[in-house]
C-alpha cells in the first residue's frame, strides 16, 4: 500500500516551490497571520495549474508571492533550478521579465490618460529589442494576439472606451509585452459578465498553446478551473489542502473543503441548503493547532484539534491533507 | 402556501424610462413596463450597464444626476413620484428598503454594528434603545450572526459578515418590499450560497416581495419565482425561475445564450461558452433590436424593427424570430 512519489515521472518543472510562507503583522493583538503557510508546489512547462479557494485563504498571497511581487519570511521558490525567493535589485527585474501577473481588476489596473498603443509601446520598448516601426508592429501583433481587432484601431483608443472584456485583454496584452514564461492570472474574469468569461479563458488557453506559456490560475470558480488546468490545487487558510488533476477534483473531491466548494458551486448536480452555516473567516493565526479547517468541518475529530495533517498522496497523482483519507 | 393576497401588486412598472442628464442625455432604462407580485421573488438579470441599478434607484426615487423623463412607479400602490420630501422619508425603509451593490462598503466603519442598527431604527420607530437593541439582536439572528457582532465595528466583520448586517438593516422595519442590488457579488462562493439560503428562508417567513437584481444567471435562476432579462436598457423576457433554467424552453436568444454560458460540473468536459461580441453602447444603439449584432438567429426585420414584449406560450419574450416561431407552429404566421 505504500506508495513512493519518485517513482511517478512529472513534466520538467519550470516552477518548483517548497515550504514557503509569507506573513503578515496580525491586525489585532500580537503575532502573525500567514496566509501562505508551509505551502509547496510544483508548476511543470507549459502546465496551467489552478488554485482555488475561499476567499481569504492566501490565494492572491501566494500568487504575488510566487511572481515575487512579495517577499517571502522562509521557504523557496526554485524556477529553473534558481531559488528566487529572495533576490532583489536586477536579479528581481530580470525574474519580473520571466514572470508576470495579470490582475483581478480589468477597470483599476490601466492607465486612463494613456491610449492602449502607449501602454503597451513602454514594455515593449524596455523588454524587446525593437526600435520605432517595430514597436508599432510588436504592439500591433501584441493586440492581434489577443483578439484585439482591428489592432491599428485598437492601438488609438483609451481604456474607457473599451469595455470591461477588452479591457482584460489589454492588460492580458500588457503582461505579455514582456514576452513572459510564467504567468499568475489572479482571477482575470471575475469582474467580467458572464457572456464574456468565456472569451478571456479561450485566450489564456490559447496562450498557453500557443506561446507555451505556463500559468498559475487563481479563482474561487471550479467550473473554471476544471476548464482551464490540468491541475486544481485547492487552498485553505493558508494551506494547500487538496490537489490533483482537475477533473478528478472536481468529480471525486477528497477534502471536506473541496466538497462543500462543490456543493456551493453553480452547475454543480447539488440544489438545497449547504451541509453548514459558518460565519466566521478562516483562522489564519501563524501558530494555529490543528487542521485548518477543524471549525467548519462536518467529520471533524479529535485529533484534527491537535494535529495539523499534511498533504500526503492518496494515489499517484492525488494528494489531500486531511486525517480522513491519510495518516 | 403563502397566506398573503394572492397575486397583489406590491410593485408597478409602467412604461418607466430614464435618462441620465447630458450633455447630451443619454437614455439608459427604455420602456419598462413590470409588476412584482406580493411575497415574491423576482430576479432581475442583466449584462453589467444594461441598467438595472439605475431602475433600482428610480424606484427608492435616489437617482442621482439622472431623470425619469416618462412612465409611473407605484409601491404598494402609492404613486413613488408623486410624494411630498417628508412623505418619502416615511416610506423609504418602511415599506420599501434597498440593499445596494457595494452594500460592504456601506456600512459607517467609525460606528458599531449596534450603533448604527439602533439609530436606524430609532429614527424610524419611536424606540427607547433598549428595545431598539433588543430588536437589533432579533434581526442578528435572523441573519445568524451572533450577539458579539452588535460591539463589533465594520473592520472586524469578514465580507460575508458585513453583507448579512445590511441584509438586517434592510429589513429592520419590516418594509414590504426590499431591493436587493447584487448583495451577494464579489463574497465568495460557499458565503454566496448560504447568504442566499437565508435570503429564501427569511423572505418564506416573513414574505417579503423582493427585486432580486444580479447579472449571475444560475444565482438568480436558483432563488428567483420569476425572472426578467434586461438588456441593454429593456426587458426582453419574463419567465418562471423554473423554465429560466431549462435551455430546452422558449427564450429569447440572450438568454438561451446565458442559460447555455453556465459553467457545468456535471457534464464529462468543461465547457466555456460565452456569446461573441459585445454590448451596445447606450449613445449609440442600433436602429432595431439592441441585441442584433450578437444575435445567431437575427432577421432583416430585426435591424428595422424593435420588437415588442409579447406572450409567448408561458413566456413574455420580445424577439420577432421566437414571436414569428411561435405564430408558424400554430398556424397563424403570415410570412
Ligand atoms: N499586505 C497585507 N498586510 C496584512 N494582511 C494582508 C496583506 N495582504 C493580505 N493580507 C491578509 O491575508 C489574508 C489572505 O488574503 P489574500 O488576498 O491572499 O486572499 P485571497 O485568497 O486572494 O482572497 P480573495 O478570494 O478574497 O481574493 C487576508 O486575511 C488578508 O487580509
Ligand atoms: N450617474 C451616472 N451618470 C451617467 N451615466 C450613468 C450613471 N450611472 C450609470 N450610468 C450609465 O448607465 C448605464 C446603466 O448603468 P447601471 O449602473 O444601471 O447598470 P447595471 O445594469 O446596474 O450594471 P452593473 O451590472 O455593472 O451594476 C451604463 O451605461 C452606465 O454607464
Ligand atoms: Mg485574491
Ligand atoms: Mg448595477
Amino acid at each position: 500500500m505504500a506508495w513512493d512519489p519518485r517513482e511517478v515521472s512529472t513534466p520538467s518543472v519550470l516552477l518548483d516551490v517548497q515550504d514557503l510562507v509569507v506573513r503578515f503583522p496580525a491586525k489585532r493583538g500580537k503575532g502573525w497571520i500567514a496566509p501562505v503557510n508551509h505551502v509547496s508546489l510544483t508548476v511543470g512547462h507549459r502546465e496551467t495549474i489552478a488554485l482555488v479557494g475561499e476567499s481569504g485563504s492566501g490565494k492572491t498571497t501566494l500568487g504575488r508571492t510566487l511572481v515575487r511581487l512579495l517577499k517571502p519570511h522562509a521557504g523557496h521558490i526554485f524556477y529553473q533550478g534558481q531559488d528566487v525567493a529572495q533576490w532583489t535589485g536586477r536579479q528581481l527585474s530580470a525574474y519580473h521579465r520571466s514572470a508576470q501577473l495579470i490582475f483581478q481588476d480589468p477597470y483599476g489596473s490601466l492607465n486612463p490618460v494613456h491610449t492602449i498603443g502607449t501602454q503597451l509601446a513602454l514594455p515593449v520598448r524596455l523588454h524587446r529589442p525593437a526600435k520605432g516601426a517595430d514597436v508599432t508592429a510588436e504592439v500591433e501583433a501584441l493586440l492581434q494576439d489577443v483578439g484585439l481587432t482591428p489592432a491599428a484601431e485598437m492601438r488609438d483608443k483609451y481604456p474607457h472606451e473599451l469595455s470591461g472584456g477588452q479591457r482584460q485583454r489589454v492588460a492580458i496584452a500588457r503582461a505579455l509585452a514582456v514576452n513572459p514564461e510564467f504567468i499568475v492570472a489572479d482571477e482575470p474574469i471575475s469582474m467580467l459578465d458572464v457572456s464574456i468569461r468565456a472569451g478571456i479563458l479561450h485566450l489564456l488557453q490559447k496562450l498557453n498553446r500557443d506561446l507555451g506559456l505556463s500559468m498559475v490560475y487563481i479563482t474561487h470558480d471550479l467550473a473554471s478551473a476544471w476548464y482551464i488546468a490540468q491541475r486544481i490545487l485547492v487552498m485553505y487558510a493558508g494551506v494547500i489542502v487538496e490537489a490533483g488533476p482537475s477533473r478528478d477534483v472536481v468529480k471525486q473531491p477528497q477534502h471536506p473543503y473541496t466538497q462543500l466548494l462543490l456543493a456551493a458551486s453553480p452547475g454543480a448536480q447539488f440544489s438545497g441548503p449547504l451541509p453548514e452555516r459558518s460565519t466566521r473567516p478562516p483562522n489564519l493565526a501563524i501558530d494555529r493547532v490543528g487542521c485548518a479547517f477543524q471549525d467548519r468541518c462536518p467529520h471533524v475529530m479529535e485529533r484534527c484539534r491537535r494535529e495539523t495533517p499534511a498533504l500526503r498522496h492518496t494515489d499517484a497523482s492525488r494528494e489531500v491533507a486531511c486525517f480522513l483519507h491519510s495518516d | 402556501m403563502s397566506e398573503s393576497v394572492p397575486n397583489d401588486v406590491v410593485l408597478s412598472l409602467r412604461h418607466v424610462t430614464i435618462a441620465y442628464n447630458g450633455p447630451p442625455p443619454v437614455t439608459v432604462v427604455r420602456d419598462v413596463s413590470l409588476d412584482v407580485y406580493s411575497g415574491e421573488i423576482l430576479g432581475l438579470i442583466g449584462e453589467s450597464g444594461s441598467g438595472k441599478s439605475t431602475l433600482a434607484y428610480a424606484i427608492m426615487r435616489i437617482l442621482k444626476n439622472g431623470t425619469m423623463t416618462s412612465g409611473a412607479i407605484t409601491v404598494n400602490g402609492r404613486n413613488v413620484y408623486g410624494m411630498s420630501a417628508e412623505e418619502l422619508r416615511r416610506f423609504r425603509w418602511r415599506e420599501m428598503a434597498m440593499v445596494f451593490q457595494t452594500a460592504m462598503n456601506a456600512l459607517n466603519p467609525v460606528l458599531t454594528v449596534g450603533e448604527q442598527m439602533v439609530d436606524t431604527l430609532q429614527s424610524h420607530l419611536s424606540l427607547g434603545r433598549r428595545e431598539a437593541r433588543a430588536r437589533a439582536l432579533e434581526l442578528l439572528s435572523l441573519v445568524r450572526l451572533d450577539a458579539s457582532v452588535l460591539d463589533s465595528y465594520p473592520h472586524e466583520l469578514s465580507g460575508g459578515m458585513r453583507q448579512r448586517v445590511v441584509i438586517a438593516i434592510a429589513i429592520a422595519l419590516n418594509p414590504r418590499l426590499v431591493i436587493m442590488d447584487e448583495p451577494t457579488t464579489g463574497l465568495d462562493v460557499v458565503v454566496q450560497r448560504t447568504i442566499l439560503d437565508e435570503i429564501v428562508d427569511i423572505q418564506r417567513r416573513h414574505h417579503y416581495t423582493i427585486l432580486f437584481i444580479s447579472h449571475d444567471f444560475p444565482l438568480v435562476s436558483s432563488i428567483a419565482d420569476r425572472v426578467a432579462v434586461m438588456y441593454a436598457g429593456q426587458i426582453v423576457e419574463i419567465s418562471e425561475g423554473r423554465a429560466i433554467q431549462d435551455v430546452g424552453h422558449v427564450h429569447h436568444p440572450y438568454t438561451q445564450g446565458l442559460i447555455r454560458a453556465v459553467p457545468q460540473l456535471i457534464g464529462d468536459e468543461p465547457t466555456a461558452i460565452g456569446i461573441p461580441g459585445n454590448p451596445p453602447d447606450p449613445r449609440n444603439l442600433p436602429v432595431g433590436c439592441a441585441y442584433q449584432d450578437r444575435c445567431p438567429l437575427v432577421q432583416p426585420i430585426c435591424r428595422r424593427e424593435g420588437p415588442q414584449l409579447t406572450p409567448v406560450g408561458d413566456i413574455v419574450v420580445a424577439c420577432h424570430v421566437v414571436q414569428q416561431e411561435e405564430a408558424n407552429v400554430h398556424g397563424l404566421g403570415s410570412s
